[in-house]
């Protein structure tokens, strides 16, 4: 059986939501960042080899917003999971994520949601241990979509959870 | 501006596909997507496979704005617009290609995005580098307080030793031991003052001080000093500055000590001079120049920018102790904390003039400082004897003997203390007692006429006797005392004496 998930990749503009996208399908990276109007949507097929599956995510990369509030709420339609990024290095990205997860949560209560704090090859490992300390609710992964430093195994736990 | 808008939406390429209840292309045109009759529309791009299950909602729109796409090797950014019937299971797309419409509206949020980045990412930066400084200034901070424990205890140390039977070599090596000390001491107590300053923990204190005694301080240490290394130090305090003033004494001793340490350091011949200038006075308040002269080698024009930074050291091989580069650094913070400034002039080989300007209030109450000014005038111009006796008998003869407002006493018991106090303070006369214990005073008298330092060498020397004996004469004359007397003084003996040995000043010498 055909399974095909959407996945929306959300959180301020210039986290690397897209270089995320690019690392996970085209494993790729530019350090020139271009700025995403509107949404671009990939596809990418992952194997669940625990339970020999295949499962099709169609990952939605939205542009980058302020205030998430103001995301245009047709791209949000029939989310199986949401990916919140934010910047490490930038504490504008990650003071509102309580308030932002709180709305994720009210507007569609079952979606799945992981945290991810992005840039983390900007930090030392001292500084991400004191960054874990002060953000509420707990990131769920810190990235790299520059060196790539668990950008598969976010998407890979998310497939297996999704299943 | 609005045309950049209509004239895209003017020339919009729309696309129409219908689809069957189950998502199978019926008809479509191919201006964006390509014909695709017959087959599932999730096959045209993933999109549609994540909006396939709108379809099942009867009589309903759905419109997603801004889907960037990949069309015929070209990106296209269109709306998409999903439409289905009340009657009709079928149901409708219509896509509108407004690329060029959205190409303008990204031109500008990249420009508004990056502008907002790099402004929060140099703030982060900043943040992470203050804290990174902080720590630095605590760790400074809680360490020199360790270490200046340990060196406090050995400068005890040593004060003690110093008063213990030493050799001559011992008293050399406890000397050395006892400078480096000092250094440390001073470097330490320097990069102290740089982390307080960098923290904003460094408080400026406000109250009177007679900028006369603290300069008559600062003229006692230096002349010391100058004289070691054979310079002259000259020092001039404009008239019409009043005598007491409020501001921070400590701060203002710091700032005008490290500039003329700086100019003793890099000067081999000719004069230090401190100058203090009034540069405008009004009733309460007043502006004072402090000029630091210098003879030395100079700084290069190059050089001049950065003698403030924090070690910063000039590249000159003809000096051996360079220090850490702190002193001026410290000196510029000092001033502008103090609300003040501070210049340099240079030129090569010629020397040095820093100005600093600080301003100051005028302290209220001048009437009683007048009386001190006099004093201290009075002091500044009498004549400092030295008397080296072991009995506390003379201390009180001489007292009686010498009128106190023209003369400063300062009485020690050893030969020892006799070369220690010349070589600390500039004095005009010696007197000592032949009868010294330890070193005696005919070694005495040949350990100062054999020293290298010129003015310490040639002091006037009256030699005391408690037995009047023409040998003993003989044999003082002979080791270049300049006179001898014996107990019990005599004033006039004593006066004619004194008299003949300092001309200079043989006016305002009346004993009587």
């Amino acid at each position: 059986m055909k399974i095909s998930k959407k996945v929306v990749l959300i959180g301020h503009f210039g986290v690397g939501k897209s270089s995320l996208i690019r690392r996970f399908v085209e494993n790729t990276f530019s350090d020139d960042y271009k700025v995403t109007i509107g949404v671009h949507i990939f596809k990418k097929k992952v194997a669940i080899t625990e339970e020999d599956k295949d499962i099709s995510l169609v990952i939605w990369d939205l542009e980058g917003n302020d205030d998430i509030r103001d995301t245009r709420t047709s791209y949000l339609l029939g989310t199986h999971a949401y990916i919140y990024v934010f910047d490490v290095s930038r504490p504008a990205t990650y003071m509102t994520i309580k308030d932002d997860i709180d709305y994720l949560k009210q507007h569609c209560n079952k979606t799945l949601i992981k945290i991810v704090g992005n840039k983390e090859d900007l930090l030392t490992k001292e500084q991400i241990k004191q960054l874990n300390k002060e953000i509420e609710p707990l990131v769920d992964f810190y990235t790299s979509a520059k060196t790539g430093n668990e950008v598969d195994e976010l998407f890979s736990k998310l497939a297996m959870e999704l299943i | 501006m609005l045309n950049l808008y209509i004239n895209p939406q003017a020339n919009t390429i729309s696309q129409f596909i219908l689809l069957d209840e189950k998502g199978i292309v019926i008809e479509n045109e191919s201006h964006l997507f390509k014909k695709a009759i017959g087959k599932p529309i999730t096959a045209l791009h993933p999109f549609f496979e994540s909006v396939d299950f709108l379809s099942k909602n009867k009589n309903q729109e759905f419109n997603f704005k801004c889907i960037n796409t990949a069309l015929k090797g070209k990106t296209y950014i269109i709306d998409i617009t999903i439409k289905t019937f009340e009657k009709d299971t079928n149901s409708l797309i219509i896509i509108d290609d407004l690329t060029r419409h959205y190409s303008n509206l990204q031109k500008v949020t990249q420009i508004r995005n990056e502008a907002i980045i790099n402004a929060e990412v140099l703030k982060y930066k900043n943040r992470i580098l203050e804290e990174k400084e902080r720590f630095k200034n605590r760790f400074i901070r809680s360490f020199s307080h360790e270490i200046r424990i340990p060196i406090n205890s050995i400068n005890r140390m040593c004060l003690l030793l110093r008063d213990t039977n030493l050799s001559q070599t011992q008293r050399y090596n406890l000397n050395v031991v006892s400078n480096i000390n000092d250094q440390l001491k001073h470097i330490i107590s320097d990069i102290l003052d740089i982390s307080k300053i960098e923290t904003g923990y460094f408080e400026v204190q406000t109250r009177a001080f007679n900028i006369y005694d603290m300069l008559d301080h600062i003229n006692a240490i230096t002349e010391q000093k100058c004289r070691e290394k054979g310079l002259e130090f000259i020092y001039k305090i404009d008239a019409s500055c009043p005598v007491f003033l409020e501001g921070d004494q400590y701060r203002l001793t710091q700032i005008l000590t490290n500039l003329i340490e700086n100019a003793i350091k890099f000067t081999t011949t000719g004069t230090i001079e401190l100058e203090v200038i009034t540069k405008s006075k009004t009733r309460n308040n007043i502006q004072l120049d402090f000029k630091i002269s210098d003879t030395g080698m100079g700084i290069a024009h190059k050089d001049l920018k950065a003698i403030f930074n924090g070690f910063y050291q000039v590249n000159n091989n003809r000096i051996k102790d360079k220090g850490i580069g702190l002193g001026l650094s410290i000196v510029k913070h000092l001033v502008n904390v103090l609300e003040g400034t501070i210049t340099v002039n240079s030129e090569l080989e010629k020397g040095t003039t820093f100005t600093v300007n600080l301003p100051y209030l005028i302290a209220k109450s001048q009437i009683q400082n007048k009386k001190a000014l006099q004093q201290k005038k009075q002091l500044k111009n009498a004549l400092k004897v030295l008397v080296a006796d072991p009995f506390s008998k003379a201390e009180k003869e001489l007292e009686s003997i010498f009128n106190q407002k023209k003369y400063i006493l300062n009485f020690v018991e050893s030969g020892d203390a006799v070369i220690e106090s010349l070589n600390r303070t500039k004095y005009d006369v010696l007197i000592m007692n032949l009868k010294l214990p330890k070193m005696d005073g005919i070694d005495t008298i040949r350990y100062i006429r054999l020293s290298e330092d010129a003015t310490f060498k040639n002091i006037p020397v009256v030699m005391v006797s408690t037995n009047k004996n023409e040998e003993e004469e003989k044999k003082c004359l002979k080791n270049k005392a300049n006179a001898y007397i014996s107990k019990p003084y005599e004033k006039n003996a004593l006066a004619e004496k004194i008299n003949a040995l300092i001309k200079e000043k043989v006016d305002d010498f009346n004993l009587i």
